[in-house]
Order: C-alpha cells, then sequence, then structure tokens
C-alpha cells in the first residue's frame, strides 16, 4: 500500500496546485450549481415561483369589486402586484389595455377584468341569466392555467358570497329594502303583500337572533368557503420525496460535473508522465506496473471525494441542502467515484499526447452528460431520453446522489445505481488497463 | 555486473537495435558514443527492463530478469528527458522517488539532503521545479535518480542542453560516483564526454556496435594519423609543399610523428607564423568507422 498511497498522494498534490485544474475541479461546478439553482428556483425573493403571475383590471370601482380584487390578490395559487411592498397592501390595477399588452408580451399568464355592474349584480355570475360581470384574458394554448384560473375565480367570489351572507348587518340592509319594494309592488295582491312582509320580518327574527360568530371556523357550515370542502394533499413523485430547493438537483448534477474534470485532469497526467519521462522512472522503481497504476487510480478516486465533499458542505453550510441519509450519501460517493475512476482509466489510453487525450476524453464524456442529465436535469427529460440515459454513468451517478439526499432511498433502493456504477467503473478501468499494457509493451 | 548478448528490437522495419552485445564489469564507467537515433537509449531501455527486447538477453549483477524488484534497488537511471515534477519542490521531487525505493523517516531526510547538494540546490530546495533553470532542473534529474544510491548507475545524454556551468557539474558529480565505485553506461553523442568519463566506450550507429574499447585503443585502432597545421609568413618552399596539402596559407600534414614533422618544418627555411596539431579522437573514429560525423 505504502508505493500507492506515495504515488495518489503526489497526483493530488499536483492536481491541487495546479490552478488551471482548480478552477474546473471546484469553481466550474460550484457555479454551475449556483447559477442554474439560482436561475430554476428564483422566485424574486418573495416566494411567488410556481404561482400564476395575473394583472387585475376594475372597471366597475364598487366595494365588492375591491373585495373581489383583493381575494384573487390574496390567493396562494396567484401573483398580483400590489402598490407597495407588502402582503398587506393593495393589489395594482391595471387598464386592460395594459393588461391585456402584459399577457401578449408574455409577462403575466393572464388578466381578470371585473366589469362594470358586478356590484350591483353580486349573483348574476351564477347562471342568473345576466351578461357576465368578470373577464378572463389568457392565450389559448395555456389551457390548464385557464381551467385552474376559472377555479380560482368561482373560491374567491363563494369567498364572497360567504363574507356577504355572514354579515347581519348587510342582511337586514336586504330584508328592509325587499320589505319596501313589496309594500310598492303594484303587482302584488295585498294577501301577498302581507305574506311577504311576514316572510321578511321572519327572516329579521331569524338574522337578528342567530349567532353569526359560531358559524366560523372549521366544519361544512352552510356558510362556509367552498374550498374546505375539497382537501389537497401534496402526492410527488418518488416515494412522496422531493427536493427542498433547486439546489438539491443542480448540486449533484454540478457534482457529476467536476467529477468528470477530475478524470479529465487525471487522464492527462497519466499522459504527461509518459510524455515529460517520469513514466519510465516509476517503471524502473522496484514497483510493479498494477501499483502504478493503483496509484494513479487511489488519487483520482480521493480527489472525487474531495470535490464531492467540498460540493455538499457548500451545499448544506451556505445553501441548506440537506442529505436524507448520511451512509447512503457516502455509499453513494464511493460508487461514484469508482466509476469515474474507471472512466478516467480509459480516457488516459485515447491519445499518446495531453492535446489528443483532452480532446478524445471531451468527446467520450460529452454524450454520457448531455444523455444522462449532466445538460437537461433528469426530472426535466422526456421518457425517450430518460430511457436513453440508462446508458450514460452520470444518470446512475445523479440518480446515486439524489437518492441520497432527497428522494429518500432505502438500501435497497440503492443497490441498483450503485451496482451499476461500480460496474461500469470496473468496466472502463479494464479495459483502460489492457489497452495502457499493450502501448508500454 | 552488466552482460548484455545479441539484443534485437525492430520496430517495423526500422532495426532499432540490431545484435548490441557487450560487457560491463563493476565499477567501470562505459560510454554508449553515437548520433541521435543510433539505439543507445533504447539499449538502455531494455537493459534496464522498461522495454522487451524482441530478443537476446540482458543479465544486470547475475539476475536475467532486470524487472525483480531486488534488482530495481540497485539500479538507478536518469532518463534524456527531464523526468521530474515541475509542480513539486526539489526536496518533494527527491522525497517522492525516494519514497518509491522505500526509503522513510531518517534515512529519507538524509538522501534528499544528499541529493540537494549534490544537484546544488540546497538553497532552493523549497521551490517548485518549474522555476528552475535548465542546468538546475538536469541536475535534479541526475539527483532523482541517485536517491537510493544505486550501484549501476545509467545517464542517458545528461547534458543535452544545458549551460558550460552545469555541464562541469554535472561532469564533476558523475566523476565522483566513478570514485565511489558505481558502474556507470553512459550515453552521449559528444565525444569530449565519453573521452573524460569513460574506461570504455562502445561506438554505436544504426542500432549496431560497430567497436568496443578503451577511448586510447579506438583512437590508436580507427583514429588515423595526427594531422600538423602551419600557416607561413610567405609560400613555403616547394620540397615543403610536395608532403602535404596547401590551401589558404595553411599547409597540412598528415603523420604518426608529429613532433618530427614539426621539427622539419622548422628546417624547411621558411618562417611559420602558426601551428596546430590535431591528435586523433573519437569524433575521427566514428568518421572512420561510419563514413559520416557524429553530429551529423
Amino acid at each position: 500500500m505504502g508505493p500507492i498511497l506515495t504515488l495518489a498522494l503526489k497526483d493530488v498534490k499536483l492536481v491541487v496546485r495546479d490552478k488551471f485544474a482548480l478552477f474546473w475541479l471546484f469553481a466550474f461546478p460550484l457555479i454551475y450549481a449556483l447559477f442554474f439553482g439560482a436561475i430554476f428556483g428564483s422566485d424574486d425573493g418573495d416566494g411567488s415561483r410556481g404561482r400564476m403571475g395575473v394583472a387585475i383590471v376594475d372597471d366597475d370601482g364598487s366595494q365588492a369589486s375591491r373585495d373581489l380584487a383583493a381575494r384573487l390578490a390574496d390567493h396562494s395559487a396567484l401573483r398580483v402586484d400590489r402598490v407597495s411592498e407588502g402582503d398587506d397592501a393593495a393589489p395594482l390595477l391595471h387598464s386592460v389595455e395594459d393588461a391585456r399588452d402584459l399577457v401578449r408580451r408574455g409577462k403575466l399568464a393572464a388578466y381578470i377584468q371585473i366589469l362594470p355592474g358586478f356590484g350591483e349584480t353580486p349573483w348574476g355570475m351564477f347562471g342568473g341569466g345576466g351578461d357576465p360581470m368578470i373577464e378572463v384574458g389568457i392565450d389559448p394554448s395555456r389551457t390548464a392555467e385557464a381551467g385552474m384560473l376559472q377555479g380560482v375565480m368561482m373560491e374567491s367570489l363563494f369567498g364572497g358570497m360567504t363574507a356577504r351572507f355572514g354579515d347581519k348587518d348587510w342582511l337586514l340592509e336586504q330584508t328592509a329594502s325587499a320589505r319596501e319594494d313589496i309594500a310598492g309592488a303594484a303587482d302584488l295582491s295585498g294577501v301577498q303583500k302581507l305574506v311577504f312582509s311576514n316572510f321578511m320580518s321572519a327572516l329579521d327574527v331569524f338574522f337578528t337572533q342567530i349567532d353569526f360568530d359560531s358559524l366560523e371556523g372549521d366544519g361544512p357550515g352552510v356558510l362556509a368557503g367552498g374550498a374546505d370542502m375539497v382537501n389537497v394533499v401534496e402526492v410527488t413523485r418518488e416515494r412522496g420525496n422531493v427536493p427542498r430547493s433547486t439546489f438539491e438537483i443542480t448540486f449533484p448534477t454540478a457534482m457529476i460535473w467536476g467529477l468528470m474534470s477530475v478524470a479529465l485532469t487525471f487522464a492527462i497526467t497519466i499522459v504527461r508522465e509518459r510524455t515529460q519521462g517520469t513514466l519510465l522512472r516509476l517503471r524502473v522503481a522496484p514497483i510493479s506496473g498494477a501499483q502504478i497504476l493503483a496509484g494513479k487510480a487511489l488519487g483520482c478516486f480521493l480527489m472525487c471525494q474531495v470535490v464531492m465533499i467540498f460540493l455538499m458542505a457548500v451545499g448544506t453550510l451556505a445553501l441548506d441542502i440537506r442529505v436524507a441519509s448520511v451512509p447512503l450519501l457516502i455509499v453513494a460517493m464511493v460508487s461514484i467515484a469508482c466509476c469515474f475512476t474507471g472512466l478516467m482509466m480509459v480516457a488516459s489510453v485515447t491519445g499518446k499526447t495531453e492535446q489528443a487525450v483532452a480532446g478524445a476524453s471531451w468527446g467520450l464524456m460529452m454524450p454520457f452528460a448531455m444523455i444522462g442529465g449532466g445538460m437537461i436535469p433528469l426530472i426535466a427529460m422526456p421518457s425517450w431520453l430518460l430511457t436513453l440515459s440508462n446508458f450514460s454513468p452520470f444518470k446512475w451517478g445523479i440518480i446515486a446522489m439524489e437518492g441520497a439526499i432527497w428522494r429518500g432511498f432505502s438500501i435497497a433502493d440503492m443497490v441498483m445505481p450503485c451496482t451499476i456504477l461500480i460496474g461500469l467503473g470496473a468496466a472502463f478501468f479494464a479495459v483502460g488497463v489492457w489497452i495502457f499494457r499493450r502501448g508500454e509493451g | 555486473m552488466i552482460e548484455v548478448r545479441e539484443l534485437h528490437k525492430n520496430y517495423g522495419d526500422l532495426h532499432a537495435v540490431d545484435g548490441v552485445s557487450f560487457e560491463i564489469a563493476a565499477g567501470e564507467a562505459f560510454g554508449l558514443l553515437g548520433p541521435n537515433g543510433a539505439g543507445k537509449s533504447t539499449t538502455i531501455l531494455m537493459i534496464v527492463g522498461a522495454l522487451a527486447p524482441d530478443s537476446g538477453q540482458v543479465m544486470l549483477d547475475g539476475q536475467v530478469d532486470p524487472t525483480r524488484a531486488e534488482v530495481r534497488r540497485k539500479v538507478g537511471i536518469a532518463p534524456q528527458d527531464l523526468a521530474i515534477y515541475d509542480e513539486l519542490t526539489g526536496s518533494e521531487n527527491l522525497a517522492f522517488f525516494g519514497k518509491l525505493y522505500g526509503m522513510r523517516g531518517a534515512k529519507l531526510a538524509e538522501r534528499v539532503d544528499w541529493g540537494l547538494e549534490f544537484a546544488g540546490l540546497e538553497d532552493r530546495r523549497a521551490d517548485r521545479a518549474a522555476g528552475y533553470s535548465g542546468g538546475m532542473k538536469r541536475r535534479l534529474n541526475l539527483a532523482c535518480a541517485l536517491i537510493h544510491a544505486p550501484r549501476i548507475f545509467f545517464c542517458d545524454e545528461p547534458t543535452v542542453g544545458v549551460d558550460p556551468q552545469s555541464r562541469n557539474h554535472i561532469f564533476e558529480s558523475i566523476e565522483g560516483l566513478k570514485r565511489d565505485g558505481c558502474t556507470l553506461i553512459y550515453t552521449t553523442h559528444y565525444m569530449e564526454e565519453a573521452e573524460r568519463l569513460c574506461d570504455r566506450v562502445a561506438i554505436i550507429d544504426s542500432g549496431k556496435v560497430l567497436a568496443v574499447d578503451t577511448p586510447a585503443a579506438l583512437v590508436d585502432q580507427h583514429g588515423g594519423a595526427s594531422i600538423v597545421e602551419a600557416e607561413f609568413t610567405e609560400a613555403p618552399p616547394p620540397d615543403l609543399l610536395q608532403r602535404g596539402t596547401f590551401a589558404d596559407g595553411w599547409l597540412k600534414l598528415e603523420t604518426d610523428r608529429p613532433i618530427e614533422a614539426i621539427a622539419a618544418l622548422g628546417k624547411g627555411g621558411a618562417d611559420i607564423a602558426n601551428l596546430r596539431i590535431r591528435r586523433p579522437n573519437l569524433e575521427r573514429v566514428f568518421l572512420h568507422l561510419t563514413g559520416r560525423s557524429l553530429r551529423d
């Protein structure tokens, strides 16, 4: 073990002292993870990511329309600009022209226009035969969002109704107003007027005696909001585990990029040993060829671990990435490092010069990266590409890392990706050693 | 100490080494003298077991397998390339190669200090080799090969591209190794180096050994006569001109007895402005054996 460790530590030292290599091993993966994590995770700092941006146009200007606008602005599924900072601020109202322009230019998904007269006919919306009091403008291709927006609209309108029917004073005003209308109605007989007036009086008694406060709270009360009738539960893929942030997706991918750089760097060191003559010196030392290659492999393996530990440390300490299982993370890291060590050995025999190996290695690894989730996240891949990605060690590396970080893999779940990684690593290493020895023979 | 028998190595149609044979005694300094591409380095690679010969046999210290660890511990090689790590310091380079030979602790530290002194790099021990001059790197290259105090030392063109000061340092270092009884195999295409450092020299060209002997014996056998050249203040008498060739004011005489020839010139009645004697050397030996110059 002595000479192997000596060789490995020498290579690690050489790599650490190479500023150019350091950039690709540490800085680039970190930049990658932070950049794409920030882009895909961007919510403008207000938690609005995943919410549908809409503009509100209030052409009615009544209390009812203002209430509806406020309810829409407060809805968790919508993102509505406000007149000032803070969730308590009133929603920013647009002209219909501005709103339509914002949607047309893709700045917002839709606009909601409350038409004049909405406040005068609050229930006309429910099939009363009158004209619609609200207009929604949305791109016809956004079918799903249109459906969701209709649902949000209905929920908000029912919320308005609930508020109205929970307002005792408003209800008494309505019965008083109805009583005046009955008294002045020319098409009602005296008996009919008496019956309806008594009914309104009974309603007054009912509204006066009922305890509205007791109708609030949980339960399917007659005035309860419609949303309470539907319980929304989160059902996610992968055994109910989801990444807590986009960094939990970008960091495993970035690690694989870093390990690709490690493999490439060490592949080049093997060629450099040959071209600068140090390989000859190693070969006439009292160590075997197997020990020389094992030293290279151990150096690459150790450097892979250093890169992964560095990125995990940044992720966990600075970006709140949480590891679901530390033991499984260690298993994943060992398996991935084995795979990339094998890949390094194959890459080292793809050319006779440093330039040739560098070029050929990128040519070897880039397709793996392209189909394996190095460029497009696995969770965003179409099914056919996901099938193709089975042939890439990148995919299994990312899955193993994600399995330990946020997919909540069990030991049994981890067996397949880790076995594939170690198997691929062994196969790559064997092929690389065979070609290397043929070349040195 | 070293026995080489009928070594052959071909690369396609090229016979890089074509039946090379020689023997080297313990403590002897043996030179392989030949132009670039003559097969010197390939021969060395096969002797140390870094390259498998197509045929032939090598015995190092009585062992037929030069790849055995106990044989390799006795052997050091300074390749023609600068086989050091630029990103490591001088002492780190030495320590790394020392560790490969099993040295640790105080013994390793002692040998590292020796190596730095040997290479004249005590003051630069903590500097990375990348910042060394060509001569410093060349000296460190030698020191790395000697860190484990080998009994057999292969030195492949150690003075290529170095300044005169470093060259002299290298010569003195190698002469020190000779005094310490190290068996030395030295390849070069500089005949001055072979004459100065080697007890015996093998003239090698196109993969074949053309002659093996001491430098003096080679010169005697293949060097030809000495050449006396004289420049006269005026045209020399006709009887002097008949003894040699005259061109550009210089008379050139080939003779085995140069002192007598000079005396004869003095008695010839003409004033001599300049006089040169060129003794036969290994360059002339190579020219005689191959019809080409060493630097062709």
